[in-house]
């Protein structure tokens, strides 16, 4: 794994054996999948970067608490492939780019193998999640002056808005880093931008305010290609 | 930095916890609430660390560390880091607009109350901090 300033060199190692010991106490290692997802397994990560596992087991098993700086995802089978077939980014970019730590079973290269792996993902998906729910939020952080927490959920609407922006151009989005480079590919400069400021240091209200604008635009203007695309069917 | 920025983050966390204590009534916010009150606990966390000058870093672990920190000088009655990396698991879950069944196990008055008691702790803090300066 890359050494990440700010991140111990083996965090990621560290969250990944603390996984596997969990699993094996709960009994169900042996049929689990585990797979690293995210900027870990792309070695892009940043100051800002969790370790993000998935653990897909054939039935729920109860979860346990974790360290701040992991996200854990844990689903079964059967729902991973219900959101794989709802055209859910999430499990789509497992499948490509995730790196599969524990796999016994088997049924992770099942999966890989079988025709809904190649299946493109829906950008319209999270459009009216990040109007409805999380842009209200961020947009209150910032009238209070919570610059820190703005920031934070400014960067989770702004990556949510990119993937969208990118899945409707036929580019997968790759790791949230990596974003800002694919975005400029497609002649999103402004929203380029913003993201890479948002990853690489803090911004003050006044930055956020106009990244803010810039996320306003740009899901303003996926919500009116939603619309035309609905209305022609597409 | 000091009692000033101690203050102000207590603002912020007061104001976090307003909205907490309005998402439990009809009709519920779950969602909304572990955000608010996850931001709430973080900011009234580093109010407290200003108050009594402890460093601290603008990232989740320092201040789940910090957390440990206050509590095992005295200065807190609660280690308050758990409960920030649980609400920073259900608002993550939360944010990809995929809510987990443990989302459904959260009393929302119970998180209410836990965190105002907290943060009046964390107030009292401060304000013996300014009486001191």
């Amino acid at each position: 794994m890359k050494a990440v300033p700010g991140m111990p060199e083996d965090t990621v190692e560290a969250h990944i054996a603390d996984t596997i010991r969990m699993l094996k106490k709960a009994g169900g290692l042996h049929e689990a999948t585990v797979v690293l997802v995210g900027s870990a397994a792309r070695g892009t990560q940043t100051w800002r970067s969790d370790t993000d596992l998935l653990v897909v087991t054939p039935k729920p098993i109860p979860r346990w608490r974790v360290p701040v700086d992991l996200h854990l995802h844990m689903e079964t089978h059967d729902q991973f492939l219900e959101h794989l077939r709802h055209g859910e980014a999430f499990r789509a970019w497992a499948l490509r780019f995730g790196k599969v730590v524990s796999d016994p079973s088997g049924w992770w290269g099942e999966v890989e193998a079988g025709v809904e792996s190649s299946k493109w993902p829906s950008w319209r998906l999270k459009l009216d999640h990040v109007r409805k729910k999380r842009l209200p939020i961020a947009s209150r952080l910032l009238e209070d002056g919570d610059e820190e927490a703005a920031q934070e959920e400014y960067l989770a609407i702004a990556s949510q808005v990119a993937r969208a922006l990118l899945l409707r151009e036929n580019v997968f989005p790759l790791s949230r880093p990596e974003i800002p480079s694919q975005l400029r590919q497609v002649g999103r400069h402004q929203l380029a931008d913003a993201i890479e400021m948002l990853v690489r240091r803090s911004t003050d209200l006044g930055e956020l305010e106009t990244i803010a604008k810039c996320i306003e635009r740009e899901l303003g203007w996926l919500e009116e290609e939603g619309r035309t695309a609905a209305g022609s069917g597409r | 930095m000091g009692l000033n920025e101690a203050r102000a983050k207590l603002r912020l966390a007061k104001k976090h916890l307003g909205r907490v204590q309005t998402a439990y009534w009809d009709p519920k916010d779950p969602e909304g609430a572990v955000t608010w009150a996850f931001y709430a606990y973080e900011n009234a966390v580093v109010a407290a660390a200003e108050a009594i000058g402890l460093p601290w870093k603008k990232t989740h672990p320092s201040k789940v560390e910090v957390a440990g920190l206050l509590h095992q000088r005295g200065m807190l009655s609660l280690d308050v880091g758990e409960k920030i990396a649980l609400l920073n698991e259900l608002r993550k879950d939360v944010e990809y607009g995929e809510p987990g069944p443990s989302l459904e196990e959260v009393d929302l008055e119970d998180l209410s109350t836990e965190l105002e008691e907290f943060i009046e702790e964390v107030e009292r803090l401060v304000e013996s901090g300014t009486r001191d300066a």
